[in-house]
């Protein structure tokens, strides 16, 4: 008796009801007598299930308007990149008629340098000819040689390490030097940590972009257009290290910390030092442990970055941190002044973490970089840092990256940052509004993003808490006409026609 | 009718006007005029299309806190892929190409990767059904799928997501895929195999 083959028995648990299809009648026949393909049958039954179609829930409208501005700005980006000829000839030119024009083309030239072509010498001019040409190889005494012009050295940044990383549509490889203007991207899962020439380091990850700028020696600057750069920079009164992001401006006073750009948000965390954030109107400065948003045209202040050293949270942006010892725990042998192991200790750079388990001798030299130790140093560092004793140079050193460690920091960024949007996303009020004021507005936020069951349920219970005769009549006017939209798009229209009715009446 | 189908099946795209090749592709001027650069034909490109390649992707790699960027990812790819659009085959059928590729990638680089704790974000898609033990089951379900699909080879990988999770038929997958038909059947074949036998020993690891 011959098996059915495992296409027969795909095709059969392709049909829903093979038994009752007459085509199949005799296969299954054979499987109710064979135990051996109804066992196999039964298993490729259950992996034909696997991949039945599932209807994929929807898009939300701002994450395809989102993507829709990403796509749109890498295509103008590539369309102003093209060939200059392309502009010239925007046409698809087809190859025997660009092969004509090229040799009638070169023809023509070849017919104008022959008609220019000088005549054959005579007998008797050969004589001058010779002196002319004898004259012609002795150079004149009086022509100075031209000084050769120096040619400005390249700036570049070198790659330490690189995951699914690209310049240009080019993957990016270890100890390759990117140049001044160039863009790298990072994929989604991927990674990018670049040495910069002031000694600083940038990391790239997730779905990120970043143009560098400048990279002067002694102003280096970097354009984040979308995603996630983290910065360990070095303190160094005698150069800037500038981040742009839309409309921020992040400029390093010496410190380690990060910028997340989304599209409609823009985070800035610090995780050690501090860092001056330059907004439209606005410039603040941001210390260690605390974060900054910049949402629609506002600073707001998120809780939910945290550092084991950072000072107490809380205190709003732009005013000046109360100097105190970082934390408990400060001991003179580790980086952040922390014992705890390099698991623990989620913010170690890789270097720190590797020098940790082999500390070195010459730890308090400031030109070592070490960060901390060099904003107590320097005069010009701000007086409400936090003092903390290190005993380790944090400096990146130029060719001693750590792929693992690099990675696991990277990782770590992401999840902080993710921990901080959720924090975000639950309502943080900004340094000027009231609690009440930024619930109405987180609302209409959810409302807009679709996010209508969270929007419904929010809504309710800020209305629960509405105080009897009156209250912010702007805020509630958001908030019922989030819920009508909301109610709307779930299909509850009697509702929504009478909460628009009451609205109606504010 | 007959003869108009006839006519069309005569004609070689290159000898197609203009209105005839907008009829079989409409999204081709789109595409063309994306490839010589105009931004706002593929922002045009990207609103006519991305409802198929979501579904693409979704079926490719099932629930995912990384649809989004994998979208976003596809369509960059898109971008320079377009380049050497010759129009010779559907843009529908190049756009699946990509997402499908894409799509793979990602499933690969997984199950390279350890499990992140980033991939289960707030932000991972909403499931339609609220029934939470649904819910795990088809998520179970489309993660053993996603594992099977991973351990196969490049080309049967490509070849089975093509005809089993997108629906296309052998003689538009072996336009894809540059190969004959009947290779592509073949490869089908030892996908199927190589696929039930990979769920079967997950399955059995659980």
């Amino acid at each position: 008796m011959s098996h059915l083959s495992h296409d027969a028995l795909w095709e059969l648990a392709s049909v829903p009801e093979p038994a009752l299809v007459a085509s199949h009648a005799e296969a299954m026949a054979h499987l109710r007598g064979c135990g051996e393909c109804a066992s196999a049958f039964h298993e490729v039954k259950f992996a034909r299930g696997l991949i039945a179609p599932v209807e994929p829930p929807p898009l939300s409208d701002a994450a395809a308007t989102r993507i829709g501005q990403a796509l749109f700005e890498a295509a103008a980006k590539q369309a102003v990149a093209r060939p200059w000829w392309r502009w010239l000839w925007p046409f698809e030119l087809h190859p025997g008629f660009a092969l004509a024009a090229a040799t009638a083309a070169l023809l023509a030239v070849a017919a104008y340098v022959g008609t220019r072509a000088p005549s054959a010498p005579t007998q008797q001019g050969t004589a001058p000819l010779a002196q002319t040409q004898t004259s012609q190889t002795q150079p004149s005494p009086n022509l100075a040689t031209p000084t050769p012009v120096p040619t400005p050295p390249t700036r570049f940044a070198s790659v330490t390490t690189a995951r699914r990383a690209s310049e240009q549509a080019t993957p990016v490889t270890r100890a390759q030097k990117l140049s001044e203007g160039s863009t790298v991207a990072t994929a989604p899962g991927g990674s990018l940590w670049l040495k910069l020439p002031d000694g600083s380091r940038a990391g790239l990850t997730g779905t990120s972009t970043l143009t560098l700028q400048s990279l002067k020696e002694d102003a280096v600057s970097l354009e984040l257009s979308a995603g996630n750069l983290v910065v360990v920079a070095k303190h160094d009164p005698k150069r800037t290290l500038s981040v742009r992001a839309g409309e921020l401006e992040v400029v390093d006073i010496g410190t380690r910390f990060v910028v997340s750009k989304e599209l409609r948000r823009i985070v800035v965390a610090v995780e050690e030092g501090e860092v001056q954030v330059r907004a439209p109107g606005t410039t603040t400065t941001v210390t260690a442990g605390r974060a900054v948003e910049w949402r629609d045209g506002r600073l707001l202040e998120p809780q939910g970055w945290e550092t084991k050293d950072a000072p107490t949270l809380g205190t709003p942006a732009g005013q000046p941190t109360p100097s105190e010892p970082a934390g408990a725990s400060v001991e003179p042998s580790s980086p952040r002044g922390n014992s705890a192991a390099p698991d623990e200790d989620e913010w170690a750079t890789p270097e720190a973490l590797r020098l940790k388990a082999a500390p070195s001798p010459n730890a308090a030299e400031p030109d070592t970089a070490g960060q901390t130790a060099a904003l107590g140093a320097e005069p010009s560092a701000a007086p409400n840092a936090p003092a903390v004793a290190t005993a380790e140079p944090l400096a990146p050193t130029p060719e001693s990256s750590d792929d693992a460690a690099d990675e696991s920091f990277l990782r770590k960024v992401e999840r902080k940052l993710n921990r901080l949007r959720s924090a975000v996303r639950q309502g943080v009020p900004p340094i000027n509004m009231t609690p009440r004021e930024a619930n109405a507005r987180e609302v209409e936020r959810l409302a807009d993003e679709d996010s209508c069951k969270e929007a419904l349920a929010l809504a309710e219970r800020w209305l629960k808490e509405t105080p009897a005769g009156g209250d912010d009549i702007g805020s509630k006017k958001k908030v019922l006409t989030s819920q009508v939209r909301c109610l709307r798009k779930l299909g509850k229209e009697t509702e929504a026609t009478r909460i628009e009715a009451s609205l109606k009446e504010l | 009718m007959t003869a108009l189908a006839l006519t069309f099946e005569s004609m070689t795209a290159e000898s197609m006007s203009a209105e005839a090749q907008l009829l079989v592709d409409p999204l081709r001027s789109l595409a063309e005029r994306a490839r010589d650069g105009e931004a706002k034909a593929f922002s045009q490109l990207y609103e006519n299309t991305r409802e198929l390649a979501w579904r693409a992707l979704y079926r490719v790699v099932g629930p995912s806190a990384d649809l989004e960027d994998l979208l976003q990812e596809s369509y960059l790819q898109l971008l320079k892929a377009l380049k050497s659009y010759r129009g010779d085959a559907r843009t529908t059928t190049f756009l699946h190409r990509v997402c499908v590729n894409v799509g793979l990638m990602h499933l690969r680089s997984k199950r390279r990767r350890p499990e992140d704790p980033t991939d289960e974000l707030p932000q991972t898609v909403a499931p339609a059904s609220s029934d939470p033990e649904h819910q795990a089951q088809l998520k179970q379900a489309a993660s053993l799928a996603q594992q099977a699909l991973a351990a196969l080879s490049e080309d049967k990988a490509a070849v089975f997501a093509y005809h089993e999770l997108l629906g296309l038929k052998p003689e538009e997958i072996a336009e894809l895929v540059d190969c004959p038909v009947n290779t592509v059947r073949s490869r089908l074949n030892r996908a199927r195999v190589d696929f039930t036998a990979e769920v079967v020993r997950l399955k059995g690891r659980r």
